[in-house]
């Protein structure tokens, strides 16, 4: 089975019932339910950010000398790669934080407004947001021990940032998704709320199941 | 590209290849002329011993400079070789009787004969690593050429047996009070 990766795009499916959905629809056309609004391209035409070559290049004399010693070079490399990547982790997590403040706003103005019943589907979103900030902050840097039964490459290493470098973009789009909400919840229409709270609450479940596989999909060694 | 910093300046190469090379120079004659004449033959051996420690900080100090210091390395090549000519040559042709001992000798020998097998070890372990850069750094060079992918694109996003992190939102009900 070829490794999921961050290549191919995958077909659209309704979150609620997996049903294939078009690549317009906003609603699902068998259950009805919202559809997250596709993924942004708004990085598209822009080449990415390589914060690998900005560490590599800002090496000082010490981890230059490391690099010339025999045995140290692969290990001051595969450090120099999860040094990019926690910087890259730290700004994807900050977005996330961002769209958190959005729905922070937005219960804030519901509960100013008296709009509970929204409140019950704003804070499951909150949560989520919540516990995914902290896991993408401190993930997993791709150690591998002396004798593991998977080795994490420096190849590894560098896919590792190549598939980390996706959530920066699904990040910005979250954060576009969550932006209108606290004008919506200063509105009245609560169904439109719910439908972006839903919408929202599927890209956050999408962006955690990704992530949580992350390390065993660079490797090539998840199973599905 | 994203912006990316110029490298930071360093000490041009040559200056610092030229610094070692007269460093060495002025201490091996200096040492060659100093002793006495039945000391020139534990000269020969220090100086090659020195050859060798010169080679190490050649090899070190590329670090000192910027992209390329192939100065150095040239540099650490050629006392490299230097050193391990002149100890074994010295160690492997009979000495003058009132130099070494031949125990001693023979032990110079071996111990030149194990640094060169160590040496030759890492330079190998050192070659078999650059070996797997130029296509990491090809993987790397693809990857910047293409248009970035949101994570909401990867397969692993839309794994249907993966389950939900929280309840599914409630239906829409009358306004709260």
């Amino acid at each position: 089975m070829p490794p999921p990766g961050p290549t191919e795009p995958a077909p659209r499916v309704c979150p609620s019932c997996h049903a294939p959905v078009g690549a317009s629809d906003r609603f699902c056309p068998s259950c009805g339910g919202p559809i997250p609004a596709p993924p942004a391209t708004a990085a598209a035409g822009s080449a990415p950010v390589d914060l690998r070559e900005k560490v590599d290049q800002d090496r000082g004399t010490l981890k230059r000398l490391q690099l010339l010693v025999p045995g140290f070079r692969a290990y001051r490399q595969g450090e120099d790669i999860r040094a990019a990547d926690s910087i890259l982790r730290r700004q994807v997590a900050d977005k996330i934080k961002n769209a958190r403040t959005s729905a922070e706003n937005a219960r804030a103005a519901l509960t100013q407004s008296g709009q509970f019943s929204v409140l019950m589907d704003l804070a499951p979103l909150i949560s989520d947001l919540l516990t995914l900030e902290p896991k993408i902050r401190s993930a997993e840097q791709g150690y591998s021990g002396i004798s593991p039964a998977t080795r994490v490459g420096n190849a590894d290493l560098d896919r590792l940032y190549e598939y980390d470098y996706g959530f920066v973009l699904a990040a910005d789009q979250l954060d576009q998704t969550l932006a209108p909400l606290p004008a919506l919840a200063a509105g009245a229409n609560a169904a439109d709320l719910q439908r972006l709270v839903a919408s929202a609450r599927s890209q956050v479940s999408q962006l955690q199941q990704a992530f949580q596989v992350r390390l065993k999909a660079v490797q090539g060694i998840l199973v599905q | 590209m994203a912006s990316v910093s110029t490298p930071v300046s360093r000490i041009a190469a040559p200056i610092v290849a030229a610094i070692l090379f007269v460093a060495a120079v002025v201490l091996m004659v200096g040492m060659y002329l100093l002793l006495p004449q039945n000391g020139h033959y534990l000269g020969l051996v220090t100086i090659g011993i020195l050859s060798l420690v010169f080679a190490a900080i050649s090899y070190l100090a590329q670090s000192l400079s910027a992209a390329n210091p192939a100065p150095q390395r040239t540099l650490a090549w050629a006392f490299y070789a230097f050193g391990f000519a002149l100890l074994l040559v010295t160690f492997a042709l009979p000495a003058p009787a009132y130099s070494l001992a031949l125990v001693w000798q023979v032990t110079g020998l071996v111990l030149t004969l194990v640094a060169l097998a160590g040496s030759i070890a890492g330079i190998a372990w050192r070659s078999r690593m650059l070996a797997t850069e130029p296509p990491r750094e090809a993987a790397r060079a693809e990857w910047r050429a293409r248009t970035p992918v949101s994570a909401f694109d990867y397969q692993t996003a839309h794994a249907p047996d993966a389950p939900a992190t929280a309840p599914p939102p409630s239906p829409p009900s009358s306004r709260g009070p």
